[in-house]
């Protein structure tokens, strides 16, 4: 067999077939390869010689790969650390959660800034403001009203507590973390920098058992003002912010939050509507 | 029967980030990739999984696409380099690009990238030493570089370079 | 009965949303008919398990809501609208419903796909499944919310104002898709009479938080025969009145010796049992 050398040289019905079936070998296989890259038509054949099954499940396969690689980075990384696909997406898909990251962020970064350059009682000042930057933030994060979503997210089977609890805990950890970094900016690096965190945890999970009744903000905001009257009061007393560090503070913010965690977990069995906060 | 504007139009909605239009890119050219790659790897898997590597490609690098020449062949270009890489992860699956010949179907196309007027070219190609074929098959059929090539068939690039320069010295001598 | 509701009340601080309802729904399509405030959104969200009543009792397929297993076996038979779409702005259509689908425990990821699809399919918006939300206008978000009620395809389908934003295309198409499975128990809200009439199989005239008739479209409107006539000016015991497309004026109320009674449209029976309040202004 030799050569046609016109344009619009096709190879004919056998030649292709003998390629199908891998009697073409070399330079002819070649040349009907390379054909075939410039012709619909001889595409078009060929579509039948692959068997559909194989093509849909590899194409299954492409569009799952597609699937993961279009989702964001953290929940990808999540994904790796064995979280569940409901609970990282979950978790992840509120606006709420980064604004209440950056929220975090910011803050701690300004209280960094404050106590290293403007406080004239560093210590005084960081107790005061320390434990309200988890209070906050976590109260973001835990609002329903700050997930445009919720409405329809409500009505499914996912425990919305399971939630609302995931994105408090993850921004509630990162802003400790974050408070913790900005304590580096005390000029002692003494007990100061540990005796915030029962406190914190105390004011942040009385804002969670308080919300569903009160609403997240008025929650929030009750639970600040009292904490700033406090140490206002105790201020006046001569007492200044060294309280905090006494046994006795400690040992009532850990019984506080030990309280409020479990008043927590009795209500929140019987809670995972919508509510009003 | 979809053309090469098609094609194009096709490659232009995927850069987009058309899921739909990758699809029916997949719809037209998964078939002939499949065949193609099947003839330099006979592990179906691997072709398989190549498959979906050289989609993904397209897919991200939809962008890159330089307008010029067939959508199918750049989506070979890219095919045949994701078939290196696997081959470089599982070596024992490739074919061997040398083999005899039998019948011999050769088109215009092929005499001119050869550089070569007439004659018997696939006889003259059949009596061309193996590493001559394979060199002439990975450089001018696949389409790779010298250096690619000569990854794949495990010498240097200037080595490459001077066997295909042989060949096609040898393919004109034995047509003159 | 898909839905049993006994003396449900519901107040937010001083307002009373619903005050003492009482109601049944079975399958079929049924409207929920009321002017604002009437108390519709508030019924819709207690059975859609969102909102927890003040008293009364409340059984969804068989279930208490108020239980918490029964409330999530509830929930994987249920679909829900809420009157606003809220939704991620930055998610593309697919993104946002494969979301819900996940949180709907479709956790094999090629039958979800498949699901996906096909709901989005169902309202027309395969065209725009990878546009981002944020670029939808208003119908487009309710038809994407519509997607993601269908999900699972539920027993039950509560929706909120559903053909709000839709044009009278995308509205015909939507009655369709509603009422394609009539052993499917929809309860939908809308001010809009002529929904129900075409669509309803039954009708529930709600104002105050109270029932105040339930019964076929034929049936509402035959309620109000006598009350409606036809007359070139006003007369003194109509208790409302309006010029209607042939210049002359329609009024109900209590019609005058001798005027020329109308047969009543669905809309005239609303309008006399829920009166001038009807045709306040929607707070849309």
């Amino acid at each position: 067999m030799t050569v046609t050398p016109a344009a619009g040289w096709h190879p004919d019905e056998p030649a292709l077939q003998d390629y199908v079936d891998g009697h073409l070998t070399g330079l002819s296989a070649g040349s009907v390869e390379a054909h075939v890259l410039g012709c619909p038509r001889c595409r078009a054949a060929l579509r039948t010689a692959v068997p559909a099954s194989r093509l849909d499940r590899t194409r299954d396969l492409l569009e799952d790969r597609l699937d993961q690689a279009a989702r964001p980075r953290p929940e990808r990384g999540l994904a790796r650390l064995g979280v569940d696909e409901a609970d990282a997406r979950a978790l992840l898909a509120a606006p709420s959660l980064r604004l209440a990251w950056t929220l975090a962020v910011v803050a701690a970064a300004l209280l960094g800034l404050l106590l290293a350059e403007a406080a004239t009682r560093p210590d005084a000042v960081f107790l005061l403001v320390a434990p309200l930057l988890p209070l906050a933030t976590t109260a973001v994060a835990f609002a329903p009203a700050l997930d445009p979503a919720f409405a329809i997210v409500a009505a499914t089977p996912y425990r919305t507590v399971r939630l609302l609890l995931a994105r408090s805990l993850a921004v509630g950890l990162t802003s400790v973390v974050a408070v913790a970094l900005a304590a580096l900016a005390l000029p002692d690096r003494d007990v100061t920098a540990v005796v915030w965190l029962l406190p914190a945890a105390a004011l942040t999970l009385l804002v969670l058992v308080l919300a569903p009744q009160l609403g997240t903000a008025p929650a929030a905001a009750g639970v600040a003002a009292a904490w700033v009257a406090l140490n206002g009061v105790l201020e006046r007393r001569g007492l200044g912010m060294d309280w905090v560090e006494g046994a006795a503070a400690q040992g009532i913010s850990a019984v506080l939050a030990a309280a409020a965690l479990a008043a927590l977990v009795h209500q929140w069995a019987g809670l995972d509507r919508g509510g009003r906060a | 029967m979809r053309g090469p504007q098609d094609d194009a139009a096709l490659l232009r909605a995927v850069a987009d980030g058309d899921r739909s239009a990758l699809r029916a890119l997949y719809d037209a050219h998964a078939p002939w990739l499949v065949l193609r790659l099947t003839r330099r790897c006979h592990d179906p898997e691997l072709v398989d999984e190549v498959v979906q590597d050289t989609f993904l490609a397209v897919w991200r690098g939809a962008r890159r696409w330089d307008g010029r020449g067939e959508v199918a062949a750049w989506v070979w270009g890219i095919g045949v380099r994701r078939l290196l890489d696997a081959l470089r992860r599982r070596p024992q699956a490739a074919l061997p690009l040398v083999e005899g010949d039998t019948a011999l179907v050769v088109s215009a196309e092929e005499q001119v990238l050869l550089g070569i007027e007439h004659g018997d070219l696939g006889g003259a190609y059949a009596r061309l030493s193996p590493e001559l074929r394979a060199v002439l098959q990975a450089t001018v059929l696949d389409g790779l570089t010298s250096k690619e090539a000569g990854r794949l068939l495990g010498i240097p690039a200037g080595t490459v370079k001077t066997r295909v320069m042989r060949a096609k010295a040898a393919l004109r001598e034995d047509l003159a | 009965m898909t839905v049993q509701v006994r003396e449900l009340r519901k107040r937010f601080g001083r307002t009373t949303a619903l005050d003492g309802l009482t109601l049944d729904v079975g399958p079929g399509v049924t409207g929920l008919l009321g002017p604002n405030g009437a108390g519709k959104t508030t019924l819709l969200r207690v059975l859609a398990t969102v909102l927890a009543p003040d008293s009364g009792s409340v059984r969804v397929l068989g279930r208490d809501p108020g239980d918490p297993k029964e409330r999530t076996e509830i929930r994987r038979r249920l679909g829900y609208l809420p009157q606003e779409v809220g939704a991620y702005n930055g998610f593309s259509v697919r993104e946002f419903v494969d979301y819900v689908a996940v949180l709907k425990e479709h956790t094999d990821r090629k039958a979800r796909r498949a699901e996906v699809d096909r709901v989005i399919e169902l309202v027309d918006l395969t065209g725009q499944a990878y546009t981002r939300i944020k670029t939808l206008s208003g119908g487009m978000r309710r038809r994407l919310g519509l997607a993601t009620a269908y999900l699972g395809d539920p027993e039950l389908l509560v929706l909120d104002e559903p053909a709000v934003g839709l044009d009278p295309h995308q509205r015909l198409r939507f009655r369709e898709v509603v009422s394609a499975d009539p052993r499917r128990t929809v309860l939908l809200s809308t001010h809009q009479t002529e929904d129900v009439a075409a669509l309803c199989r039954e009708v529930v005239v709600v104002n105050e938080g109270r029932v105040l008739f339930r019964g076929s479209p034929a049936e509402l409107a035959a309620s109000a025969r006598g009350r409606v006539w036809r007359n070139d000016v006003r007369d003194p015991g109509a208790d409302l009145a309006w010029v209607a497309g042939d210049g002359s004026t329609r009024q109900i109320g209590d019609p005058p010796a001798g005027v020329e009674l109308v047969e009543p449209t669905v809309e005239d029976a609303y309008l006399v049992l829920v009166g001038a309040k009807a045709l306040e202004p929607a707070a849309v």
